[in-house]
């Protein structure tokens, strides 16, 4: 159970920069993790926010 | 997923319904071990999405992937800072790190909750586990992990279902943290709504209530009642008591005094008979007329040395602290009363050293009271606006366990 609560690295699927969606927010917050940063996946355009984005 | 660079152990997913199974397909694909699943559609809207649930349920038993979820709010962690939540993060502006963990089956409610108890500043939260329609991790997975948590001193649980109602009992009556519970869904139109809500089968609620009490839970009536016990609770730790709590109430109102003595009656907890010692201490303070009884009705006093500098309360106070026929003290304070000063720093002072919990009932204006309130938090000291629920949490603390 360590990973739901102190996860090493998260892929938010369905992280959005559209600010009106709840994947916006998962991102936003879930964020400070990872020291190499959250990793929005599956089909996330979060690119403002530094982080891998899938797809590309 | 196979794209996604390094170390991946946990991920989040929140996209509409009809999308989750493949997410999470490849999320077991990616061998990631933890799924929140906090999208809906699933059980709770009929039976297109319950065969998806069913789905996605097969799947953590055929690949071992865990999965939190679906229809849930996550999971935040206000010690560490961390929110997976879909909630707009402004709705966390000041999380207050606390010693209370919840469990909460309604998303939207463990969000309320944060919210609420963030501003009205009356706890601080170590973790809050939305779990939604807990196809997977449930209750009986959270709790070990919550009962080892260095971070958590109580934990309360907000649930609609119960799974696996004989491993939870069991994991209940090992726990040496307090565990408080509120059951929703025990009337036939509650367990209706539960259904619908996060598609949970509720059970037969007397059958429920009694194997509570055994297991040593403490069971909550409503959602603040929860929160006062919990907060209550995770003040005082390491009490334990030995025999039903004897209380004395120091009051400015007879009539508070009485309906007081009812509720710790009606809790099975004792108004103390105070010590001989205590009622010649106090008995100095009262006009020759009146003998010292518990309720301890201070007002004669107080209007006794009205014009003297005498200080009825704190010295009423000492003696009760001190008496070995008392448990804890159950002080009434008016607020905004200039006869009635209670020197908080002291309370808590006493309590301490003494290991006699106290609980205050209070009295007065709106922002007086609040200030008050906030002021006996930062102090370790629990104060209430409803003498039934400073009485109930009192039952909570001092009941024999």
């Amino acid at each position: 159970m360590d990973f739901f609560f102190k996860p090493q690295g998260i892929a938010v699927i369905g992280a959005t920069p559209n600010p009106f969606k709840g994947g916006n927010a998962i991102l936003k917050t879930s964020s400070p993790v990872s020291a190499a940063g959250s990793i929005p996946s599956i089909p996330a355009t979060a690119r403002s926010r530094d982080c891998p984005v899938i797809p590309r | 997923m196979n794209e996604v660079p390094g170390l991946v152990d946990l991920a989040i997913v929140f996209v509409p319904g009809p999308q989750v199974p493949e997410a999470v397909a490849a999320c077991a694909d990616r061998r990631i071990p933890g799924v929140i699943i906090e999208s809906g559609g699933f059980a709770e809207t009929g039976d297109d999405g319950g065969s998806r649930q069913a789905a996605l349920a097969a799947m953590a038993r055929e690949t071992g992937i865990r999965i939190w979820g679906p229809n849930c709010m996550g999971l935040v962690d206000a010690v560490n800072g961390h929110v997976f939540s879909f909630l707009d993060p402004r709705a966390f502006p000041s999380l207050i790190p606390g010693r209370v963990s919840l469990v909460v089956q309604s998303g939207m409610l463990s969000a309320g909750f944060l919210v609420d108890i963030m501003t009205h500043g009356v706890m601080g939260i170590s973790k809050v586990c939305s779990v939604g329609n807990k196809i997977d991790v449930d209750e009986c997975d959270l709790l070990p992990w919550l009962l080892d948590d260095q971070d958590t001193d109580v934990i309360g649980l907000y649930l609609e279902s119960l799974l696996d109602g004989r491993r939870f009992l069991d994991i209940c009556r090992r726990a040496d943290k307090p565990i408080v519970v509120l059951k929703g869904g025990k009337s036939p139109k509650g367990a209706q709504a539960a259904m619908s809500h996060t598609a949970s089968l509720a059970g037969d609620n007397r059958i429920i209530r009694g194997a509570f009490a055994q297991a040593g839970i403490v069971e909550a009536e409503d959602f603040k009642e929860m929160m006062d016990l919990c907060r209550t609770l995770s003040l005082f730790p390491a009490h334990r008591q030995e025999r039903p709590g004897r209380i004395a109430i120091l009051t400015f109102s007879g009539g508070a005094g009485i309906v007081s003595a009812d509720f710790i009656a009606a809790h099975g907890l004792e108004t103390a008979e105070l010590s001989e010692t205590t009622k010649r201490v106090i008995g100095r303070l009262f006009p020759e007329w009146m003998p010292v009884n518990n309720p301890v009705d201070l007002w004669p006093a107080m209007e006794r040395h009205a014009a003297a500098e005498v200080d009825v309360i704190n010295q009423s106070l000492t003696a009760a602290f001190a008496d070995p026929q008392v448990d804890a003290v159950f002080i009434h304070a008016f607020v905004g009363n200039f006869r009635i000063r209670l020197d908080l720093e002291d309370v808590a002072r006493q309590s301490r050293e003494t290991g006699k919990p106290v609980f205050i009932w209070l009295l007065g204006r709106r922002d007086d009271a609040f200030q008050f309130q906030n002021e006996a938090r930062r102090l370790g000291v629990p104060a209430y606006p409803e003498l039934g629920r400073a009485v109930a949490c009192m039952a909570a603390v001092l009941r024999k366990r």
